[in-house]
């Protein structure tokens, strides 16, 4: 089957604790660095694993304007580095405080987020206090396990106030969602060690060295638990080596398997040559220009495909987006293509999808809004469509189908940001279109509508009586007058305590 | 012992004996209504060359002028025996159908045999509803036991029928009843003046007297035209803001034209952005409703069926100028529908082209996700469901063609996981139903037939060498029993 921007579905989750009160004891340090303990031992890799205690406040998608009471949240983390704590992007999203605490240490040390990749959930907390890991040896990270191996996951399972550590077996590794965002896929690695909440962030060790993080688990499937692998956890840590995150880029193919020897005597693709075909090619993606539909791909970086897209990667097979995966922004790429009968090589510069954001979780961020005569407008994307719950396939299908389908059927509108009426405000100047929330709008006064920045301008356009407001629903249309609407935005934003009129940045 | 007394006293309340064997004015209700058994059997959307299993059913029939017998179309879909009883005894006579109208939801019945009449008398059929107060209902169970229970008016609304968007008035009462929903009479003094359609717990939905009336006079007379469908959708001018832009003061009626659809009443001289201002004999208020003179204020789109003449007139303002339209009373045709609203009596049409099903879209097939289809079938499916079952005016006709499922064979290896994707083109002609992809199979690209699927469904081409295809066709429908169709 070809990788599709499917909507995820629900059956995945993330190990995310709840808050217990934590032991009040101080864990006695067994060693100094370099002293007695021996490197990867067991009272290493224990001392070096921490709680991460978080109070979190996210945005409010429905309420644009408010923010959500606070929560209190329990993860796991391990020293890197000195005062540099390894965990989960969503142990510490949308955080306002974190505290860390070494195993059985009563302390709390407070830590900030140096460095956070939302699109693989990995993030790097720094502990400015020196007390706080004296003594102790941060781990190191070791490579991909082998399959079958036994590895040993750590951490703060159901928020425990003493570290827990349980054991499994490497039963798979492949590319799988990351739940924390929702839209990025990477290597990851199956086990039957139990990982439970509190375990996210925690350590996964084999011969004394991490070979993941633990990060999300599977409730359909018994015992079975996921844990980023060290390809993704060093690719992280080279990203921030300038200062800055910058995420993942994409190759921007869609791409099918090439195992139906018709098809492959259709492309002229001689025999005993394999690849995958490619699909469709996304506008302004690292492929645009190089590659296009019907091109077969033979070779990544000198890796050949097979007809299914795998490739042999330190003796695992996997798929060829794993060499993609590796790569920086900017980094180069050379692909071994069959075009027209003839075989080419082509170099790529790997770039970021531009409309990959909208299609993520949102975090560390608050909700972008226009409010204007009481309608409130937002951009189209999957917070917005979460704000309908565990049911968002329940959203009007207008939105459905732009957020879902419209970014492969009509690419040419990728840079477009669809733009949402999402509530009216009563007040008697709108009082005729509360029937329109969650609707998709087109054109206001004249002027189309492809981006949130748009909409005061365009209410700020033209100099007739009235502000004309299409939407997409059928063709309706709204009618403002335009002195009635301009003079009502102060006393609707006092009446429903909106602060700001808008947030743009 | 008390629980005991109580059922039999219910009991004694709902039975009522046949004719002949108890005198009073409320048996005239058991000489015009009569119990049906009906054995369907449809066909399964989704292997559209199997049919399901026979199934029976058991409802009711009103008898009318004619004689005919009156039901909800729903309970005569798919038959392939009716059979009717009267007074709840034997025996049973055979009934075929007149007219079934299953956009309406009302099918017309005659039997053939006289000795079935004998005794029968029509009930005569009131189109003035009640608006309030309560009404009886009548029916007859399969125990032969004739039941009388009553029902509360809750309101009349217009709704969409249920197979076929026909605006309709429909009576939403509540009853104690159980089990109600098949074509139940519901009555006041004595006259039906509904059919039971729908029931949820205490909440019955019934077609009401006006729609019957006017259903039993159209069968019976091919002459007039039955109901129509209304070819606009129309938004609500009630802002002063909206009002003003238009040219309007405050207190003008009318509502705003927005979209024209490929069929149905004022398609063909209506126009997106008229005002429509009154229709009929009826003054349309801003918020579309009108003062009628039988079920008092209620949707304007009422008027689209009030009376079986050919036409209606509207008055309209088009550019600022009034304009009055004589508008025929039409009804959608199978081309103004993209997605089949039903599909009863007759074998859905597919098309096996190497292992894969294609079909032309049916709501039947959307709604083999059970009684929540409307969330659980496949999503792209829907949104063309929702968004796009009707034709627009300027829109050419066409169907939305898909593959439903692969039937795994070698011809097809690596497509075996398609599933519900909709197609666009073959060998490079544009697929607009079943009958352009089968002209599109004749015409392969050189030695091969290459197909399209719209992007984001998976893989959106697959290519099938010409050759192996003829040899698959014959192999693929022995394997699975596939009558081939081309």
């Amino acid at each position: 089957m070809c990788p599709t921007a499917l909507p995820k579905q629900i059956g995945a989750w993330c190990v995310r604790g709840m808050r217990v009160p934590l032991l009040a004891s101080l864990l006695m340090l067994l060693a100094a660095a370099g002293g007695a303990q021996v490197p990867g031992g067991e009272g290493t890799i224990e001392q070096a694993v921490v709680s991460v205690q978080v109070t979190a406040q996210r945005g409010d998608w429905y309420t644009p304007w408010q923010r959500r009471q606070p929560v209190q949240l329990v993860g796991s983390g391990f020293l890197i580095g000195k005062g540099t704590v390894m965990t989960n992007a969503h142990v510490v999203s949308d955080a306002r405080q974190i505290l860390v605490r070494r195993n059985g240490d009563s302390t709390p040390y407070v830590a900030h987020v140096a460095h956070v990749a939302h699109d693989s959930d990995l993030a790097l907390l720094r502990v400015e206090d020196e007390a706080f890991d004296i003594g102790v040896t941060p781990l190191r990270l070791g490579d991909l396990p082998n399959l079958r191996t036994r590895v040993r996951t750590y951490g703060f399972a159901a928020g425990g106030e003493r570290i827990s550590r349980t054991e499994g077996v490497v039963s798979r590794i492949e590319f799988v969602t990351y739940v924390h965002s929702g839209a990025d896929a990477h290597l990851a690695i199956q086990t039957d060690s139990a990982i439970n909440p509190g375990n996210s962030g925690g350590p996964v060790v084999q011969e004394g060295r991490v070979v993941g993080v633990a990060f999300q688990a599977n409730p359909e499937l018994n015992d079975v638990g996921f844990f980023i692998p060290t390809t993704v956890i060093k690719r992280f840590l080279q990203d921030i080596q300038d200062g800055r995150y910058d995420g993942f880029g994409d190759l921007g193919i869609v791409r099918c398997n090439l195992l139906n020897p018709a098809y492959r005597a259709f492309l002229k693709l001689p025999a005993g040559r394999a690849g995958v075909v490619v699909d469709q090619v996304l506008p302004g993606s690292s492929a645009d220009g190089a590659v296009k539909a019907g091109d077969v791909i033979l070779a990544i970086d000198g890796h050949p495909l097979t007809n299914d897209g795998n490739i042999d990667y330190m003796g695992h097979t996997l798929g060829y987006e794993q060499i993609a995966e590796e790569k920086q922004i900017d980094d180069p790429l050379r692909l071994r293509l069959w075009s027209g009968g003839a075989q080419k090589e082509v170099l790529l510069t790997i770039k970021p999808l531009a409309h990959a954001s909208r299609m993520r979780e949102r975090f560390d961020v608050l909700p972008r809004y226009v409010v204007y005569a009481g309608l409130v407008f937002m951009e189209l994307d999957q917070e917005y469509l979460n704000i309908f719950g565990n049911y968002w396939e329940n959203a009007n299908q207008r939105l459905l189908y732009a957020h879902f389908f419209q970014p492969a059927e009509r690419p040419e509108t990728l840079d477009e940001t669809p733009i949402v009426l999402t509530r009216i405000l009563p007040h008697a100047v709108n009082r005729a279109y509360v029937g329109f929330a969650n609707s998709l709008v087109s054109e206001i006064n004249g002027m189309a509508i492809t981006a949130l920045e748009d909409i005061p301008q365009a209410f700020a356009a033209g100099g007739g009586e009235y502000h004309l407001i299409k939407l997409e629903r059928g063709g309706s249309q709204l009618i403002l007058e335009r002195a009635a609407a301009a003079q009502a935005q102060g006393e609707i934003l006092r009446q429903y305590g909106v602060r700001e009129a808008k947030r743009l940045e | 012992m008390m629980r005991i007394l109580l059922i039999l006293l219910w009991a004694s309340l709902l039975a009522w004996p046949a004719p002949g064997r108890a005198q009073g004015a409320e048996t005239d209700f058991a000489t015009g209504i009569v119990s049906l058994q009906v054995t369907n059997q449809g066909y399964d959307a989704a292997f559209p060359w199997n049919k399901h299993r026979e199934q029976q059913i058991a409802g009711n029939a009103l008898v009318v002028t004619g004689p005919f017998l009156l039901t909800a179309a729903d309970m005569v879909k798919n038959a392939t025996l009716i059979l009717v009883r009267k007074f709840g005894a034997y025996p049973d006579f055979t009934a075929d159908l007149v007219k079934v109208d299953y956009q309406l939801n009302l099918a017309l019945l005659r039997v053939d045999d006289p000795a079935f009449w004998a005794g029968l008398q029509p009930l005569p059929i009131s189109e003035q509803p009640l608006l309030q107060g309560r009404f009886g209902i009548k029916r007859w169970r399969h125990n032969g036991r004739f039941e009388q229970g009553s029902g509360e008016v809750v309101e009349y609304r217009m709704a969409t029928s249920r197979f076929g968007d026909l605006d309709l008035p429909q009576l939403r009462g509540a009853s104690s009843m159980s089990g109600l929903g098949w074509s139940e009479v519901l009555t006041h003094d004595a006259a039906a003046i509904g059919l039971v359609t729908g029931h949820n717990g205490q909440e019955l939905v019934a077609l009401t007297g006006h729609s019957l009336a006017l259903f039993v006079k159209a069968a019976q007379a091919p002459q007039q035209r039955s109901f129509a469908h209304r070819g606009f959708s129309w938004q609500a001018l009630n802002s002063e803001a909206m009002k003003a832009h238009f040219g309007q003061a405050r207190d003008d009626p009318g509502v705003l034209i927005r979209r024209m659809y490929a069929g149905g009443t004022g398609h063909r001289l209506l126009r997106e952005g008229d005002i429509l201002k009154r229709i009929g004999d009826h003054d349309i208020d801003p918020e579309g409703q009108i003062r009628h003179p039988a079920f008092g204020t209620v949707a304007f789109t009422i008027a689209v069926n009030d009376a079986l003449g050919p036409t209606i007139n509207v008055d309209i303002l088009r550019d600022g100028k009034p304009l009055r339209l004589q508008l025929q009373r039409e009804r959608f045709t199978e081309d103004t529908y993209r997605i089949a609203p039903y599909e009863f009596d007759e074998a859905p049409d597919y098309q096996v082209f190497g292992g894969l099903v294609v079909q032309e879209l049916t709501r039947d097939y959307l709604q083999r996700w059970g009684a929540n289809w409307r969330t659980q079938a496949p999503a792209r499916l829907l949104i063309e469901h929702d968004l796009a079952s009707l034709r627009d005016a300027d829109s050419p006709v066409e169907k939305v063609v898909f593959v439903s499922r692969v039937l795994p064979d070698p011809v097809n290896i690596g497509y075996e996981d398609l599933r519900n994707a909709i197609v666009t083109a073959l060998n490079g002609i544009p697929i607009r139903d079943l009958a352009s992809f089968r002209q599109a199979m004749d015409k392969p690209q050189g030695d091969f037939h290459v197909l399209q699927l719209l992007p984001g469904q998976g893989r959106s081409t697959v290519v099938f060498r010409a050759t192996e295809l003829a040899r698959a066709g014959d192999r693929i429908s022995q394997l699975y029993g596939v009558p081939q169709r081309h």
